[in-house]
């Protein structure tokens, strides 16, 4: 099933477009290890203060910063869109891929989490306080989540079979 | 390039080359690639709160990142070694692989620069002007070049020696 649909995909004329110019793949795979790089870097500073470090910065200066995280993310969704519609097939069978969309969806609805149901009480926490475990939690969870997607997206190639 | 070809002949460097444990060359390339997110992640905070992000941020925190920017340079130094050995004739001689070093070198130093710069900065926080901020871009810029440099190492590939 999968592979029909991934055989499908290949056969539009936005795959084909796609694989027509050949520099297009290197430079997409730059630009997704420059979103990592921003989305990881900023991110992984919120959850680290989440967990408790850097506890004289306020958790609102550090998220000021997310909107880059989410330049970030946006730069790897569409560069990876270019990677899945380009060439699908690597993907569809490709456990590491599967593992990936895991964890993405895990580090989401933990981000989604927090920001609707623990937001507004960031403001709560004065300088130098602790963090609730609520908070640690949520920070743990993000952090591992981000680097389990870094590892999977890495290992795309080595345990599954794409490159 | 005898002592490359030497080096790449070496008992670490076949095991890197040709284990197929993910502990050998995918799993360093893993580690490569955490070092850049912690070392240009660290260094993109710094930059964008001398662009003017996250105000909120005092200038003299910033020194909390410096200490995770060298970490993330000590494992892609060591990560960086590793690969090169592995592949030590080819990457060699690719004048991309020059280009990254080089880029990395710049960008290195202009964080050492920047770095100064908070510090007198933070009893006089108008001292941070307009070099801070030019600073701040080149340093994104330099960054995004050297990963670009990085990744275009694959692509740019030597043509395999002729035979004679």
């Amino acid at each position: 099933m999968e592979q029909s649909f991934a055989t499908w995909l290949h056969a539009t004329a936005l795959s084909q477009a796609i694989n027509y110019y050949p520099w297009l793949w290197p430079i997409c795979e730059s630009l997704h290890f420059i979103g990592l790089a921003l989305l990881v870097g900023i991110t992984g500073t919120l959850d680290l203060r989440l967990l408790g470090f850097m506890r004289s910065v306020s958790i609102s200066a550090i998220r000021d910063f997310m909107p880059w995280a989410i330049v970030g993310f946006a730069i790897n969704l569409v560069t990876g869109l270019v990677f899945f519609i380009g060439l699908p097939r690597q993907y569809v069978d490709n456990v590491a891929f599967y593992g990936k969309m895991f964890f993405l969806l895990v580090a989401g609805l933990n981000a989604m989490f927090f920001e609707t149901r623990l937001g507004s009480r960031v403001l709560t926490l004065g300088p130098g306080e602790d963090t609730p475990p609520s908070f640690k939690i949520v920070g743990a969870l993000s952090l591992f989540s981000w680097l389990a997607v870094l590892y999977f997206g890495r290992m795309l190639p080595f345990i599954g079979n794409s490159f | 390039m005898e002592f490359l070809a030497s080096i790449e002949a070496s008992p670490l460097a076949e095991w890197i080359r040709l284990s197929p444990s993910l502990w050998a060359y995918p799993g360093i390339l893993t580690f490569h690639t955490l070092g850049l997110a912690i070392l240009v992640g660290a260094n993109a905070v710094v930059d964008l709160r001398l662009l003017g992000v996250g105000k909120g941020l005092p200038l003299s925190k910033l020194d909390s990142f410096f200490p995770a920017m060298w970490l993330g340079f000590a494992i892609n130094a060591i990560s960086g070694v590793l690969l090169f050995i592995s592949d030590a004739t080819n990457k060699a001689t690719q004048p991309i692989f020059y280009v990254k070093l080089g880029l990395i070198a710049v960008a290195l130093v202009i964080a050492g620069v920047m770095r100064r710069m908070i510090g007198e900065a933070t009893s006089d926080p108008a001292a941070l002007s307009p070099r801070a901020r030019t600073l701040a871009t080149v340093s994104l810029v330099l960054w995004a070049a050297a990963i670009t440099a990085g990744r275009f190492m694959a692509y740019l590939n030597n043509e395999p020696p002729e035979v004679i």
